[in-house]
């Protein structure tokens, strides 16, 4: 939990950077704009960030520039891409994706000395957060356990190649069904190899980019046991939680500004962090049903 | 080391300025990490050898230290120092660890890179001596609006609130979070050391005292310019043996050696024709050139700058002169200790980073500049008072 907390709290004193101040600044120009030109472009970045964080912004913008020729969908896009302010809002993200993506891959990283960041102007605030950040993830060990197999299983490198040809550059949630098949796959092809510490690695960095993207642009799933759930089911899903909430009718709908997180207040006031695997909401002609399963990570293991 | 009280005063024969080792809660720590925590705690920085195979690098260490007289209503931070109640799920850890950290209830908490568990303890203990005095000069602000009315806010202020002392505990927990070594431990606590004992050899001894004893009769209550500086150099050379900081003990040192020379006499290094003769070629030369300013003024501040470079005695040859006038028996190593914490002092107030000098050469710095202003005493004694010296 400590680790998702933090990068909670990094999200949000994110936006207190100036670079944070502007991208949130354009963010609302944009929105201004009517929500059936923008729905497209937000869908776009939804679909990619679990990849690629903040830089999701522009490769969405690199989409639509890409399809202006498109005959069923050039006129929307030539629509959106006339929008104020949206390439500006682009660019404005990939110096906050920069911080972000060595934010993530030095919090496990021992060897390098720690140095205020030059992608972004910091607070202190956030230079607390980072360094509180990268003493959790020291924490877990990870990084050490996973240079211990690096160097003395000659399999453990292949074993990571084929993991990414397999996942090849699709923004796949960790520990969705999609990426359970791929893991079950390399599990057979290298049996004796520990795959499961290099994808709980490749899986937390992926988690903490997705966290803060989330809690950045105030889009985490906020849920409160008492209030919003009407059923709760949990199973173990290796050493994590897998947890099945159906929730209130009346609790606000999902929709394509509501990321992959799940913050959960359980009934004993203590807060699980959850990855979203699955968001599903089915309307009868009498209710509706909107159940969601997610992933408590069981990251120290 | 399942047992969190170790121990490992076996390991230790020299003990005097050690701190209390039998009150020190350690787990998962390793031998050359504690020894070498241990002997820089000591100020014996870099002494223990460790082989060479032994895989030394930077490390993240968390350190929570608690802090007296200070009240938090909500957890905030300053710089990177973060300030934490009891509630806090990382001091609840340290409490379950050491439970003498209940007895506090602020605390600060700092994450530090660094190579070695001492270094990180050391530059924590900066960061939080910082954040502090940046509070206490933010706290104690008169002013109508914030920040010595530098902020916007209005204020409003409770002066009584002068009077009170923010004090950094000496109870700390260090922490490696890679490799989880935890050492808990006062490093004010000294082993087993007795209190300054005044026996009968004192008291027999004492009379030879007097005479020092009439000046310092003679200078209180008065601000006498010759016997003032000697006894404010003893407050802070007293000051320098007992800080627990090392950076105050540079300073202090420094400030002693500074009030026993502030009285020595300028020896000119120009004889007076000869100043006056150079300053004329100056004036001279000056006069042949073309310039911007009121060349008038400029040539009083040239001469005025010259002069002082020519008739100002630097300090360390005050010292030398006062040394060599009355024959006071100070050794080479003790010189160049003075040298050394004079650097030192400058690359502090400079803003240089620099490895202090170990406390035992302090000890024998402190004991040179406090022989150095008893000399100085004794000589005005002779001079003033007209007692028959004792000694």
């Amino acid at each position: 939990v400590g680790i998702l907390e933090k990068c909670e709290k990094i999200g949000i004193e994110l936006r207190r950077t100036l670079e944070g101040e502007k991208v949130i600044n354009l963010l609302s120009l944009i929105k201004t704009n009517p929500q059936e030109l923008t729905l497209e472009f937000f869908k776009l970045i939804n679909y990619q960030y679990v990849r690629i964080h903040f830089f999701a912004v522009q490769y969405a913008i690199d989409i639509l520039e890409n399809n202006v020729e498109n005959q069923l969908l050039g006129e929307l896009v030539k629509s959106i891409l006339a929008i104020d302010d949206i390439k500006e809002f682009g660019q404005a993200n990939i110096p906050i994706g920069q911080f972000v993506e060595k934010l993530a891959i030095i919090s496990f990283n021992n060897s390098v000395k720690y140095e205020l960041p030059t992608e972004i102007t910091v607070t202190p605030g956030l230079v607390r957060l980072s360094n509180s950040l990268t003493v959790e993830c020291q924490r877990t060990n990870l990084v050490q356990r996973f240079a211990k197999e690096y160097y003395t299983d000659p399999l453990f490198p292949k074993a990571i190649k084929r993991f990414d040809e397999l996942r090849e550059a699709m923004p796949i949630l960790p520990f969705s069904k999609e990426d359970r098949i791929i893991l079950k796959t390399i599990k057979k092809e290298y049996p004796n190899t520990k795959v499961d510490l290099f994808y709980l690695l490749i899986s937390v960095i992926t988690y903490i980019k997705c966290m803060i993207f989330d809690s950045f642009y105030d889009r985490i799933y906020e849920v409160s046991e008492p209030n919003d759930v009407l059923f709760r089911k949990e199973k173990a899903l290796g050493k994590h939680k897998l947890i099945k909430l159906t929730l209130h009718p009346n609790k606000k709908i999902l929709d394509a500004n509501t990321g992959w997180i799940l913050k959960l207040t359980n009934n004993d006031g203590s807060i699980s962090y959850a990855q979203i695997i699955k968001k599903q909401i089915k309307w009868t002609q009498t209710e509706t049903n909107i159940t969601i399963k997610a992933l408590i990570y069981n990251i120290g293991f | 080391m399942q047992n969190p009280t170790c121990n490992i005063m076996d390991f230790c024969p020299a003990t005097f300025y050690i701190f209390n080792l039998q009150q020190t809660h350690m787990a998962g720590i390793n031998i050359y990490e504690i020894s070498d925590f241990i002997v820089s705690s000591a100020g014996l920085f870099n002494s223990v050898a460790i082989p060479e195979d032994y895989l030394s690098q930077q490390k993240w260490f968390t350190i929570v230290t608690p802090v007296k007289g200070l009240q938090l209503s909500q957890e905030f931070g300053i710089g990177c120092v973060e300030f934490c109640s009891k509630e806090n799920k990382e001091i609840k850890r340290v409490i379950d660890f050491d439970k003498r950290f209940n007895e506090y209830i602020t605390f600060t908490l700092v994450h530090i890179n660094s190579e070695k568990m001492f270094s990180a303890y050391f530059a924590a203990k900066r960061q939080v001596e910082q954040a502090i005095d940046l509070i206490v000069n933010i706290l104690k602000d008169d002013c109508i609006y914030s920040l010595h009315s530098l902020g916007g806010s209005l204020c409003e202020r409770n002066i009584e609130l002068y009077e009170k002392k923010v004090v950094l505990s000496t109870l700390t927990y260090i922490e490696s979070p890679q490799t989880n070594a935890k050492i808990s431990c006062d490093l004010a606590e000294i082993d087993e050391s007795a209190d300054l004992l005044i026996d009968k050899q004192f008291l027999d001894q004492k009379i030879e005292l007097e005479n020092i004893e009439m000046l310092l009769i003679k200078a209180n209550g008065t601000n006498n310019k010759d016997i003032t500086p000697l006894f404010n150099s003893l407050k802070w050379i007293r000051k320098a043996w007992d800080t627990a900081d090392f950076e105050d003990k540079i300073i202090s040192a420094v400030i002693a050696l500074e009030f026993i020379v502030s009285k020595e006499e300028n020896v000119a290094l120009m004889e007076k024709p000869v100043r006056e003769k150079c300053a004329d070629l100056i004036e001279q030369v000056i006069s042949e050139f073309d310039i911007d300013t009121d060349k008038n003024e400029y040539l009083r501040r040239i001469k005025e700058t010259f002069n002082r470079a020519v008739t100002e005695t630097p300090f360390r040859v005050k010292l030398e002169n006062l040394i060599r006038r009355l024959n006071i028996p100070i050794t080479n190593h003790e010189m160049e200790l003075i040298e050394k914490v004079r650097k030192q002092r400058n690359n502090l107030v400079h803003g240089r980073n620099d490895m202090f000098l170990p406390t035992d050469d302090i000890y024998i710095l402190c004991e040179a500049i406090s022989k150095i202003a008893f000399y100085k005493l004794n000589s005005l004694e002779d001079k003033r008072s007209g007692h028959t010296r004792k000694m």
